[in-house]
């Protein structure tokens, strides 16, 4: 019985969802141990195995009851895969009394020592593309004496086929990628007397798939709305962002952040640029994806201003948020006032497009009782998913005169990453100061 | 003559200093890859390789030159691949050199020890420790409690005396041990099961700097309660929440100095206060155990008691070991409105160091112009070295009117990392905004 129902379970589960595997870290090296999070029903997992043959990686997740990918009520299967050789790997997870799948992603696995790097490492395969540099110690060999410098011909390979040479300079090589569809590849640089790859190292990518997360980093922006607000405030949200990199920076959601058309149009935030955007209406925030590779360098501030006070005031900063702010488990907002003279905004994320629910508890911080407790549903909005409630003192009124508190948010299944932050406005001044984890 | 100036740097740098090893991850595990930083001056192509002899690892460094430890210092990275559970003796040379110039300690925790050991504790003894897993000891239902076989638990080989035993813990207590990393042994009826380089002790008698495998510095950035300018009166309030189910040893956590009829030294599980009174307003930096650190909460929020009627107040970042840069970073869209005084604040996590800044035009006639261009020292502060401008207006009056700005800040050295932030307050309301680096 209980195969039959695993079988009826599996095959409704189809098609297969990437969705259902996460990686961690999500862009591996031939040096990094990884873990899969394969999401399931809450199926009581006894154990999870691993096979791999060459670059297919076989999960088998051996339960009591039958396993399906699921939105609610999931089991986070974590399954150690090691460290593993670089290259692109099929990961396919499979209840273990039968050989039908229930979830399979791609894991590319870079090269920790490549010969070279690639920036960006990451092409549109939708437009007539830019170049991208190739760059290394003594990549190839160049004559010295007097200018101009003479170089050998490089060969250069984005999979199986040959980029444009741009330019060359012994730890540099420019070049434009041919146009490929989507997917990973190696790049080959092939000299007279030498020949290098990096493996899985180059991401061609399309507006209308799914970004991958190897090479994507997704970056929260909490709230984007300039609009008018109530007693006549006129708010104004300005996102800045510096890219301190030295290669512009592919956004595959679209351009919060536009490049300019001068002197060539390319969309793309250029090299050591900030740019500064206003005037969207996300009040339910803004999920980016930016190119990983890129992320380290990037630097952020999110200001919301009133311009009806603007003399008196020049705004708030609410915190811009990477992929590892999010937490996959309980944790707390601290110091929350309860006084009538605030409204107390609650807003809730979690870090997918699904639907999704947290625990939304409100404890006394002088007494550690619990004054409050809801499950609070998030509906998916673009790129993540929201909730809000707009004043906890209304929505809760036994909280009141009880401050200071302390809000605790807890995922209520297994593998959500969730974040969150409450906005305390004052009444009269509409003053606002945000509270977040820290 | 070069060996000789060799021989008489290394000399130089006698007596030895951990200050100039460091590791990435500071507390790597059996299944991390571990890489040495060691920190040199004028070895612009220094290079460096590690040789491991049972616990001893010995790093030659080829350069010419190189003195430790000098200011303005460079990373000479040395990788030491992933490395069995133990404790390591890291001992540097200058290739050539007998002497070594730099020693520290190493330890590495078992990626998937037997068990837990919670928390660290003082090289005094007599503290708790819990020996924690699911199902770690045999227990059968009796008569009026749970039985439980007999277990025998030592401690870098000697007996702790034990406090109680349930199916999933051992509470003992630690015996006096000097400071340093060991292993915890557990012996049952069933066999004996060791965690390699699982406990730490550490020597109360000097709160700061600690073993960095195990303590995590945690900054502060401001914590002052008193009259300020035009009639302000300053209150900020530091709130935490210790989120784990173990005590968190927290003697250079400012509470450690509040004492009632006893001094909190230990956080317990779920323990939060809200505290204020402190005057310093350099920051503070506290060093707290890293296995507690992902469940820590705090929030910093500064308040001006005087409008308390009008606004909560502002909150600040609380700056964990992620947090600070060893790298360029920028702080974005800064104002330079005579509105306004914007004053930068500037830390060091530690030692000497300096600061290179630059204040950069983002918009209009003077844009992604460098306005200026200067060199901050921060000095001693507690735990950390601070630096602060009052007013960058006042100090550099050519920014004046050019905003929005962004600063651009550089470390001298990776080996010393900087943090910052801007506030920007309002000159009549004194309403108060941070920009910090995002």
């Amino acid at each position: 019985m209980r195969a039959l129902v695993t079988a009826v379970l599996t095959l409704l589960a189809l098609p297969l969802s990437a969705a259902n595997i996460r990686f961690d870290p999500p862009n591996p090296t031939s040096r990094t141990p990884v873990n899969a999070h394969i999401f399931v029903l809450s199926c009581g997992v006894e154990s999870a195995s691993v096979a791999r043959t060459g670059s297919i990686i076989s999960v088998t997740v051996n339960s009591f009851e039958a396993c399906v990918p699921e939105v609610f009520g999931r089991h986070d299967a974590v399954v150690d895969l090691g460290v593993l050789p670089a290259g692109v790997y099929d990961v396919v997870a499979s209840p273990g009394n039968l050989l039908v799948a229930i979830a399979e992603a791609f894991l590319p696995v870079a090269d920790a020592a490549a010969p070279f790097r690639i920036e960006p490492n990451v092409f549109n395969s939708n437009v007539i593309g830019f170049p991208v540099r190739i760059v290394g110690s003594n990549l190839i060999k160049c004559a010295a004496g007097p200018a101009p410098v003479v170089c050998e011909d490089p060969a250069v390979k984005f999979g199986d086929a040959i980029a444009a040479v741009v330019s060359t300079a012994p730890d540099e090589i420019v070049v434009q990628p041919p146009q490929l569809p989507p997917g990973i590849v190696d790049v080959t640089l092939q000299t007279a007397t030498t020949s290098a790859r990096a493996v899985a190292a180059f991401r061609y990518f399309s507006f209308s798939e799914s970004p991958d997360r190897a090479f994507f980093e997704p970056i929260l922006f909490p709230v984007l709305y300039s609009g008018p607000g109530s007693f006549g405030s006129l708010w104004r949200t300005e996102v800045a962002m510096h890219n301190a990199n030295p290669f512009p920076i592919d956004q595959p959601r679209g351009a919060l952040f536009g490049g300019g058309c001068f002197p060539i149009c390319d969309g793309r935030p250029p090299a050591h640029t900030t740019l500064i955007a206003f005037g969207g209406n996300f009040s339910t925030g803004l999920v980016d994806y930016v190119t990983r590779l890129a992320a380290p360098n990037l630097h952020f501030s999110l200001i919301v201003r009133d311009l009806s006070r603007d003399t008196n005031d020049f705004g708030t900063s609410v915190p811009v948020v990477r992929e590892r702010e999010f937490f996959d488990r309980p944790f707390s907002l601290l110091n929350v006032p309860a006084d009538p003279r605030y409204r107390l905004g609650l807003r809730l994320y979690t870090y997918e497009p699904i639907p999704a629910a947290l625990t939304v508890r409100i404890i006394s911080h002088t007494t550690g009782g619990v004054l409050a407790e809801r499950n609070v549903f998030l509906g998916p909005v673009g790129d993540h998913a929201f909730a809000f409630i707009g004043d906890l003192l209304t929505e809760f009124p036994q909280i009141a005169g009880k401050g200071p508190l302390r809000i605790e948010i807890a995922p209520t299944q297994e593998g959500t990453l969730a974040w969150s932050y409450v906005s305390i406005t004052n009444n009269e001044t509409q003053h606002v100061t945000v509270i977040a984890p820290e | 003559m070069r060996s000789i100036l060799t021989f008489v740097l290394a000399l130089v740098a006698i007596p030895l200093t951990a200050d100039t090893i460091r590791f990435d991850p500071p507390n790597p595990t059996s299944r991390t890859p571990v890489m040495a930083y060691l920190t040199g001056s004028g070895c612009g192509s220094s290079s460096g390789s590690a040789v491991r002899n049972g616990s001893s690892i010995g790093v030659a460094i080829r350069s010419q030159g190189c003195g430790f430890p000098v200011l303005g210092g460079y990373d000479v990275p040395v990788d030491l691949g992933i490395l069995p559970a133990g404790v390591y003796d890291v001992v540097a040379r200058l290739e050539g050199v007998p002497t070594p110039v730099a020693e520290v300690k190493l330890p590495v925790a078992d990626a998937v020890p037997p068990f837990a050991v919670q928390p660290n504790v003082s090289h005094e003894g007599g503290e708790v420790i819990r020996l924690r897993r699911l199902d770690l000891i045999g227990c059968t239902a009796g008569t009026p409690a749970l039985v439980c076989e007999d277990v025998a638990v030592r401690i870098d080989g000697v007996a702790a005396e034990v406090i109680s035993v349930s199916p999933h813990e051992v509470i003992v207590r630690a015996p006096a041990h000097a400071a340093g990393t060991v292993d915890v042994e557990l012996t049952t009826p069933r066999g004996t099961s060791r965690s390699v380089a699982a406990l730490h002790y550490y020597d109360a008698a000097f709160r700061q700097p600690r073993d960095p495998a195990f303590f995590e510095r945690v900054l502060f950035p401001v914590l002052y309660s008193g009259a300020g300018s035009y009639g302000s009166q300053w209150r900020t309030d530091l709130a935490l929440h210790n989120g784990n189910t173990f005590e968190v040893e927290a003697d250079t956590l400012p509470i450690g100095f509040i004492c009632s009829f006893t001094c909190v030294t230990r956080l317990g599980p779920d323990y939060g206060e809200i505290i204020h009174g402190f005057d310093w307003s350099t920051g503070y930096v506290a060093e707290l155990p890293r296995q507690a650190m992902a469940e820590l909460r705090f929030s910093l929020v500064v308040r001006d008691l005087s409008r308390d009627a009008s606004a909560f107040g502002t909150s600040v970042p609380v700056v964990r070991g992620k947090d600070w840069f060893d790298r360029p970073f920028s702080i974005v869209n800064v104002p330079s409105d005579p509105k306004n005084r914007v004053a930068l604040r500037l830390y060091a996590s530690q030692y000497i160091s300096e600061a290179r800044m630059n204040i950069v035009a983002l918009t209009g006639p003077h844009a992604n112009t460098v306005l200026v261009y200067a060199i901050e020292y921060p000095k001693a502060a507690l735990g950390h070295n601070f630096a602060f401008i009052g007013d960058l207006l006042t100090k550099y009056p050519e920014i004046a009117g050019k905003g929005p700005l962004r600063l651009d800040i550089l470390t001298a050295t990776p080996a010393w990392p900087l943090w910052a932030y801007v506030s920007v307050t309002n000159n009549d309301t004194q309403n108060v905004i941070v920009i910090a680096p995002e």
